[in-house]
């Protein structure tokens, strides 16, 4: 653009000033082309620079002397301006002047507005009197609180001054707080204490000097001698007593206040009392203990600062001393103290200095083991003599302990005086371990925080981070799976369960309130429980209900409803991803207690029962799915205290409680697990309550699904998949696979009768059941000849079947179960997860005749009576023409594992390892023995197949299961899985 | 652990009596104990080559079940917890009662 700057214009006057320069005045048609070139330039600094070059071409090519053409240059050079202009403010948004206008008006009517509106409420406020009253009474209550506060502060100070007087006096030092932070009741005391005590002396004093004054007159008598001697005895007493805390040693500063977000044990009424607060040490800086507001607060700020620095376990420590002191057990919580620290040293030399000289001898005669042991007895002994003086002080009511102060007194002892033991302990063991070993604890706790991150990650994604306690309990769960995984099989988690379900009990209606978009608080769990029934909302647990649930809340978009119903499945697939290694009680618990808080109350016992087994999965948990999908994780809860493969059964946010047989199982074994189900769940309603109360025997009988054989076995079979249920409408419904039912019980708890035919649908018996009563004797007298021809036939030493079938075969439709399954090897028939039952009838089915040819006349003799598997197959053996490995003969197959009967522990054992080689299986034997505690402990051993690494057989391996007693009948059912 | 043992030491502790976040405080801390004792143990059965093949499945992300498998073959590893349990409990019971 530079070569076409305009030249300057030349003058006249310029040219003759300055001949030589070569400046030559430009001509009139020159002047006009500068004025072209000016407005093009112009046009470029306003708008840039011109891309077209024409014009300036154009410029510099026009005949001056045409001033046509000059002129139409001129027209185009102010069209291209006006054009770039308008380009220029194309996207101007200006308001228009209309528009300005109109936003004037509106701003002043808004301004208008705002006026009248304070007229009216000054006019309100003018006739209205009481609302000027209040006016009033308010800034007077303001006035008055302000005079109150500089009354306590002058109070305060003159107390102060008080104190310093006996500070002066060398007797002892004191501090007032300010008006924001409480001041500790016995400094007030202090003060108020010094302060009359002070009056009183100087009311003494004065009085001495008059009777003084009055014996220098000579006018004492007796009794003025009298007074005096008992004003001078006062006033010693007086004077000894402001003393007395001269003497006492100086105390370090005193405990600040909580601050507002105090960890928990540092809340105001964790501070056990802050009357024993006590002054603060002299200062190096010369400070004599005359105490200020100012002092105070600094002071207090300190003691925050430092309080926040302080440990968790120096915080717990710091209070249990003061509760220690104010009950006078301070020395033998020194005590302690010491003898923990010793027993930390103790046991840390034993386990360095023996280091792995192998560990049952170092424990029997290893180094330093006396010391360690006598280390340990002395700090059993001061935690002992502590729980005494704990005891004692309760008891003491000059110590004016509060009910409060004396369950404080437990916490300390369990958790500084017994659990600290436990701990120095563990810490000595692992300081004495070899690098390697730390490295390896330190991995393992490494992994540990890993699995609780991510679970909490993952919860926190779900319900948000406000939820923090919440996320605890994904963190027992975590902390559930984790021994799971590393001790499962060990039987650790009962005690996990334990603390998982007092958390999951504390929080978890919050948690799924907020989750499921309900407003539910900690612990109303019974009423959500209701008004989730008062409402028809359904319960939570299916796919279907979590729908609805999802759905129900009052307002929301599909999306917000499809993100409720996320949340919930998410949080269920989270507790239920960590269920999936969690042992059947914890599972149980979780699930049970998040959805369904309170309305539950699981026994110690089952937790124990789901967790003594270890963390081998629990049946239906074993993905979030599963749960979700199919509502399976109905069948955890019972399984947790009976979890040998026995009925599922789910209780849903209504309270209602299923139960689904499973292979066919008996109508009493139904009821029974459906009264269990309620009695745990402490259900109540006219039938739950009738349901808990009544004889299960009875209870089935009534219900039609019980009919005893002669031998006492039932002889009704409920088909697999049926459910018996308690509804949400409180009546008892049983209901077939297919989805027919039939309601046995009303909700007032009445029988409903209906005719065998009817009830021929639900259970084996059908269409005998009216010739029922004709058929008994005949079929006693029968069973009664096949049990005693049993037992006569059977080989010496084999023990009658201890878990007798019912016989569920009506002998003339043998098909009519299990026909279908049809095994067509021996092999199906001895391994399969089916009872005899099903084998001998699937054999009837295809080989209908003489299957049991060894001396049966009927079917329903051969599996009703009492006889143990070798019979069994062997009489189907016979049937088809086949030897069977006598190995097998004492097979028993179960429904979660295959058990050895017939003999004891020893004889069994070699049958069961050629038996588990054979079928390439593992086999069990079970036998019993009663422990310590006295309980039945049943012993099962399991013959496992194949071989380990190194080529050798698998060694047996040793369970042990508790003794269940589910009720009525003892039902003892040991879990393998 | 079994049903007697969490109910004696239960027991022992009467937690019931106490305010339920001290309850929750308490299993917290009795949790970790037997997890930490327990481990402790555990680590201690093994030897060196042992611990450091340990060291190594925990490094990864390893299956549960292969851990198990190499847990169970730890001599005596089947008892850890149950010490630790009986010793704590002993030692609750002998100074409380």
């Amino acid at each position: 653009m530079s070569e076409r700057l305009p030249r300057k214009k030349v003058t006249k006057e310029e040219v003759q000033a300055n001949p030589e320069s070569g400046i030559r005045k430009q001509s009139k048609s020159e002047e006009t082309r500068t004025e072209l070139r000016e407005k093009l330039t112009r046009l470029e600094t306003k708008f840039g620079s011109y891309a077209d070059s024409t014009l300036a071409r154009a410029i510099s090519e026009v005949d001056l002397n045409d001033q046509k053409a000059v002129d139409k240059l001129s027209q185009r050079l102010s069209i291209e301006s006006a054009r770039r202009h308008r380009e220029l403010h194309a996207f101007d948004v200006r308001p228009s002047a209309q528009e300005v206008a109109a936003q004037r008006r509106k701003e002043a009517d808004e301004r208008r507005a705002v006026k009248i509106e304070q007229a009216r409420a000054r006019a309100t406020e003018l006739d209205n009197a009481a609302a000027a009253d209040v006016i009033e009474f308010a800034k007077n209550e303001a006035a008055r609180k302000t005079v109150e506060a500089k009354e306590q502060q002058r109070a305060a100070r003159r107390s102060a001054i008080k104190v310093k007087a006996k500070t002066r006096g060398g007797t002892t030092e004191a501090y007032m707080g300010d008006a924001r932070y409480p001041v500790p009741a016995v400094i007030e005391k202090s003060a108020t204490f010094g302060g009359e005590h002070f009056e009183r002396m100087a009311e003494i004093k004065a009085r001495l000097r008059e009777i003084e004054s009055t014996t220098a007159t000579g006018k004492r008598g007796d009794a003025l001698e009298q007074e005096a001697i008992a004003l001078e005895s006062e006033l010693k007493g007086i004077e000894d007593k402001v003393r007395q805390p001269a003497a006492q040693k100086a105390e370090p500063a005193p405990e600040p206040p909580p601050t507002p977000d105090a960890p928990k044990g540092d809340k105001p009424e964790d501070i056990l009392d802050w009357t024993e607060v006590r002054p603060p040490a002299p200062r190096e800086d010369g400070y004599d203990g005359e105490v200020t507001f100012k002092d105070s607060k600094k002071k207090l700020a300190g003691a925050i600062e430092g309080l926040q620095q302080m440990t968790k376990q120096e915080r717990h420590d710091a209070l249990a001393q003061k509760y220690f002191e104010k009950i006078g057990a301070d020395e033998v919580w020194q005590e302690l103290r010491r003898a923990q620290a010793e027993e930390r040293e103790a046991t840390k030399k034993f386990y360095t200095e023996n280091g792995r000289i192998g560990r049952w001898y170092a424990n029997s005669t290893g180094i330093g083991k006396e010391a360690m042991h006598e280390a340990k007895n002395k700090s059993q002994e001061a935690a002992a003599k502590l729980s005494q003086l704990i005891d004692a002080a309760a008891k003491n009511p000059e110590l004016g302990l509060s009910p409060r102060d004396i369950l404080r007194g437990r916490v300390h002892l369990i958790n500084e005086g017994v659990l600290a033991s436990e701990r120095a302990s563990i810490d000595g063991r692992v300081a004495g371990m070899n690098e390697r070993g730390r490295d390896t604890l330190n991995k393992v706790a490494g992994f540990a925080k890993r699995l609780n991150d991510g679970l909490n990650e993952k919860l926190e994604a779900v319900v948000g981070k406000k939820w923090a306690k919440a996320a605890r309990i994904v963190t027992f769960a975590a902390l559930g799976a984790l021994p799971a995984t590393y001790l499962g099989a060990l039987g650790f988690t009962g005690f996990l369960g334990y603390a998982g379900y007092k958390t999951v009990r504390a929080v978890g209606g919050t948690l799924i309130g907020s989750v499921a978009g309900y407003t539910y608080k900690a612990g109303a769990g019974k009423r959500a429980a209701a008004e989730l029934r008062a409402d028809k909302r359904g319960s939570i647990g299916s796919a279907a209900d979590i729908r609805k649930l999802a759905a129900s809340h009052e307002k929301g978009s599909k999306e917000a409803i499809k993100n409720r119903e996320r949340k919930i499945q998410m949080l269920a697939a989270i507790v239920g991803g960590a269920g999936g290694s969690l042992a059947i009680g914890e599972a149980s618990m979780l699930f049970d207690h998040l959805l369904h808080t309170d309305t539950v109350n699981h026994s110690l016992d089952t937790l124990a029962g789901g967790g003594g087994t270890g963390g081998t999965g629990a049946p239906g948990v074993e993905s979030p799915e599963t749960i979700i999908a199919t509502d399976k994780f109905a069948h955890v809860i019972p399984g947790a205290a009976d979890p040998g493969g026995a009925p599922g059964a789910g209780i849903n946010g209504a309270g209602a409680v299923s139960i689904e047989a499973e292979h066919g199982m008996g109508g009493i074994k139904m009821i029974r697990a459906l009264q269990q189900s309620v009695g745990e769940h402490h259900l109540s309603g006219p039938v739950m309550d009738h349901f808990r109360a009544a004889n299960a025997t009875e209870l089935a009988q009534k219900l039609g699904m019980y009919h005893p054989n002669a031998a006492g076995h039932e002889n009704l079979l409920v088909p697999k998949d049926s459910t018996l249920a308690i509804d949400d409408k409180g009546q008892v419904v049983l209901t077939l696979k297919g989805g027919e039912s039939v309601t046995l019980m009303d909700s007032s708890g009445n029988i409903v009768e209906h005719t065998p035919e009817e009830m021929g649908k639900f259970i084996g018996l059908n269409h005998h059941a009216a010739d029922h009563a004709a058929d008994t004797s005949a079929h006693a007298e029968a069973a009664d000849h096949s049990d005693a021809g049993n037992r006569a036939s059977q080989p010496d030493g084999v023990r009658p079947n201890p878990f007798p079938r019912p016989n569920p075969f009506p002998e003339d439709k043998p098909s009519t179960w299990h026909g279908r399954r049809g095994f067509t090897t021996l092999g199906d028939f001895v391994t399969g997860d089916n009872g005899p039952h099903v084998a001998v009838e699937s054999h009837a089915a295809a080989a209908p005749v003489d299957t049991h040819g060894k001396g049966f006349t009927t079917l329903n003799d051969f599996v009703g009576s009492q006889h143990d598997a070798q019979t069994v197959v062997e009489s189907a053996g016979n049937a088809h023409g086949v030897t069977i490995d006598h190995a097998a003969t004492h097979a028993y197959p179960t429904l979660r594992g295959n058990y050895v009967f017939g003999g004891d522990a020893e004889t069994l054992a070699p049958k069961a390892q050629a038996l588990a080689n054979a079928q390439g299986t593992s086999m069990y034997v079970n036998n019993s023995h009663i422990d310590a505690t006295g309980h039945k402990v049943i012993d099962v051993v399991e013959y496992r197949s194949g071989v380990d690494a190194t080529g050798k057989a698998l060694e047996p391996v040793h369970h042990s299961e508790p003794y269940y007693d589910l009720g009525e009948n003892d039902v003892i059912r040991p879990h393998i899985d | 652990m079994t049903t007697s043992q969490s109910k004696t030491l239960l027991d022992a502790l009467d937690l019931a009596t106490l305010p339920e976040e001290d309850q929750e405080e308490i299993l917290l801390t009795l949790n970790d104990l037997i997890f930490r004792g327990s481990l402790v143990r555990l680590i201690e059965r093994m030897d060196d080559a042992e611990r450091e093949a340990f060291s190594g499945l925990v490094g990864r992300d390893v299956e549960e079940g292969e851990l198990l498998e190499f847990l169970k073959k730890i001599p005596g590893s089947e008892d850890v917890v149950k010490e630790t349990v009986d010793e704590l409990t002993n030692d609750i019971l002998s100074v409380i009662k």
